[in-house]
């Protein structure tokens, strides 16, 4: 049994009445019986119109060519941030950064000993000096000659830094006591 | 619980989309069963007039769980501030680890469902006799199941993450070196994996975009073919997956040592466009298959290949926007 929509129909209008092949009917069907249904239970397809997957393609790409353009504009802007840790992009607190100065004379930053020392394998052969901050005073060091302890005290949480450094040995003793500290090496040695 | 606008939202979604999941998947499922067995006239009009509010209402809710994968990320983000030690996503992940992590697989599998289930609806709304009415409201009972244990996870999620928690964050995690992103592809590649793997990456994604091609210009939309494809789309995801936490985040993040995901959304924002147009362009293909399986019936059996070249034209499209977005950000970076 084949059926047609009642719209389709119409005493002013011949050619829609039901001549075999109905475009509404699919390739290769034709004469048989036909019964109406109702338009609104779902509506008719588009079967007079032909997909062109071409025409779509281009279509896409001119409404979506603007959008992504506009995002890689902003999207590839250079994100070096002054105070931005060169290991995993965070803000730099000053008074836990480390710096390394490398041979070619440019500065890698990091926001903590673990940041610096997670990034020391890759960058050793090319580091001239190792600078680091005494946290009592603020004051930069070079790291062979600052004092490391580690403590139960976190200086940076997002990656639980617990390495502190000193200057002077009477902060460092001060600092180890009150915070159950353990001394341990310089970690860019 | 943090309190903002975002947490809010979620949990008035949470709260609604499983009342209507429970709601729907019961509907859905009594309807299935009533289907064929429905003798009058008048039973039949009733069950058709039934299936076609509970289908309505089950489409908002579906589209509403479709926008909640990208809402969930947004809401995480905003809780970034309020959690100690958390710079990222990932920091956030770490205060309900096993729930998150769960809901972090429960999202995509919900989308790519809900995802497919929408395109045989629309597949089936355009014939004139319903052929996959009975296959419609199987899946969507299956479906509201997923849909109401997603809702119940947000819900207790957002309940769930305390404020002033102290975690870690990714760089303990993703960058240690013997992470799992790592070592996999350094015993298949030796110490230069990085290299092997971008190229590998390239050859997959334009293997995947080229057969995509000679599907749609032979229109060969056998099922063995479509299966074929969609299993290469997943290893081009895999593919894609490690590529980026290895290569292209740091590459583009500007921090040569550092693998996070999350930072790489936060810090290149465009990227959430690029895994976008990656995810919607990998889906369609599945997409296409699941239509293919499901929609091979009846009336609309006639229309499925042109619904078939609509869908793959979506991957085809999707997949060369985000290639075209990588190279470029490859070149000015």
């Amino acid at each position: 049994m084949k059926q047609i929509f009642h719209d389709e129909i119409s005493p002013t209008n011949d050619e829609n009445l039901p001549h075999p092949p109905s475009p509404l009917m699919g390739e290769g069907e034709g004469g048989g019986e036909y019964r109406l249904i109702s338009p609104h239970l779902n509506p008719p397809p588009q079967g007079g119109r032909r997909f062109s997957g071409d025409i779509f393609f281009v279509f896409m790409w001119i409404l979506f060519l603007p959008l992504i353009l506009v995002m890689l504009v902003f999207g590839c802007k250079k994100s070096d941030a002054p105070g931005r840790c060169d290991y995993d992009g965070v803000k730099i607190e000053p008074i836990y950064a480390v710096y390394f100065t490398l041979q070619e004379g440019t500065e890698k930053k990091f926001c903590s000993i673990v940041c610096a020392s997670l990034s020391f394998p890759e960058l050793k052969s090319r580091i001239k000096e190792v600078i680091v901050v005494d946290e009592r005073s603020g004051t930069k060091i070079n790291a062979s000659q600052a004092l490391f302890v580690e403590s139960e005290v976190v200086t940076v949480p997002h990656n639980k830094n617990r390495i502190h450094v000193f200057g002077k040995r009477e902060d460092a003793e001060k600092h180890l006591k009150r915070f159950n500290g353990r001394w341990i090496e310089n970690p860019f040695f | 619980m943090i309190l903002n606008a975002l947490s809010i939202t979620m949990i008035f979604i949470g709260a609604l989309s499983a009342l209507l999941a429970i709601w729907g998947g019961i509907s859905s499922l009594i309807l299935y069963r009533k289907w064929k067995r429905t003798a009058t006239p008048e039973e039949k009009t009733s069950l058709e007039d039934r299936s076609y509010l509970v289908l309505l209402i089950m489409v908002i809710v579906l589209l509403i769980r479709l926008i909640n994968w990208p809402l969930f990320y947004v809401t995480l983000q905003s809780f970034i501030s309020d959690i100690e030690g958390a710079m990222c996503i990932f920091g956030v992940t770490q205060v309900k680890v096993g729930l998150t992590r769960f809901l972090e697989f429960l999202k995509p599998t919900n989308f790519f469902l809900i995802g497919g289930w929408l395109m045989l609806h629309v597949l089936d709304r355009a014939t004139k006799t319903s052929p996959l009415m009975r296959k419609k409201l199987l899946l969507l009972s299956i479906i509201s199941l997923f849909v109401l244990i997603d809702s119940m996870g947000d819900i207790f999620l957002m309940i769930g993450i305390a404020p002033e928690s102290l975690v870690s964050c990714c760089t303990t995690v993703t960058d240690i070196l013997n992470r799992p992103t790592r070592t996999t592809p350094e015993s298949i590649f030796g110490p230069e994996y990085a290299q092997s793997l971008q190229v590998l990456f390239f050859i997959t994604h334009l293997a995947l975009m080229g057969f995509i091609g000679v599907t749609l210009k032979f229109r060969i939309f056998r099922r063995l073919i479509l299966g074929l494809l969609s299993l290469f789309a997943v290893l081009n995801a895999f593919v894609f997956l490690l590529s980026q936490i290895e290569v292209f985040a740091p590459r583009m993040m500007h921090l040569p040592f550092h693998h996070c995901l999350y930072c790489l959304w936060q810090y290149v924002p465009d990227s959430i466009v690029m895994f976008l147009l990656f995810i919607l362009g990998t889906f369609s293909v599945g997409w296409g298959f699941t239509t293919e399986l499901f929609g091979r019936q009846g009336e609309a059996a006639d229309l499925l290949p042109g619904y078939l070249r609509k869908i793959y034209w979506f991957a085809f499209f999707f997949l060369s926007a985000f290639l075209i977005m990588l190279i470029i950000h490859l070149l000015v970076d």
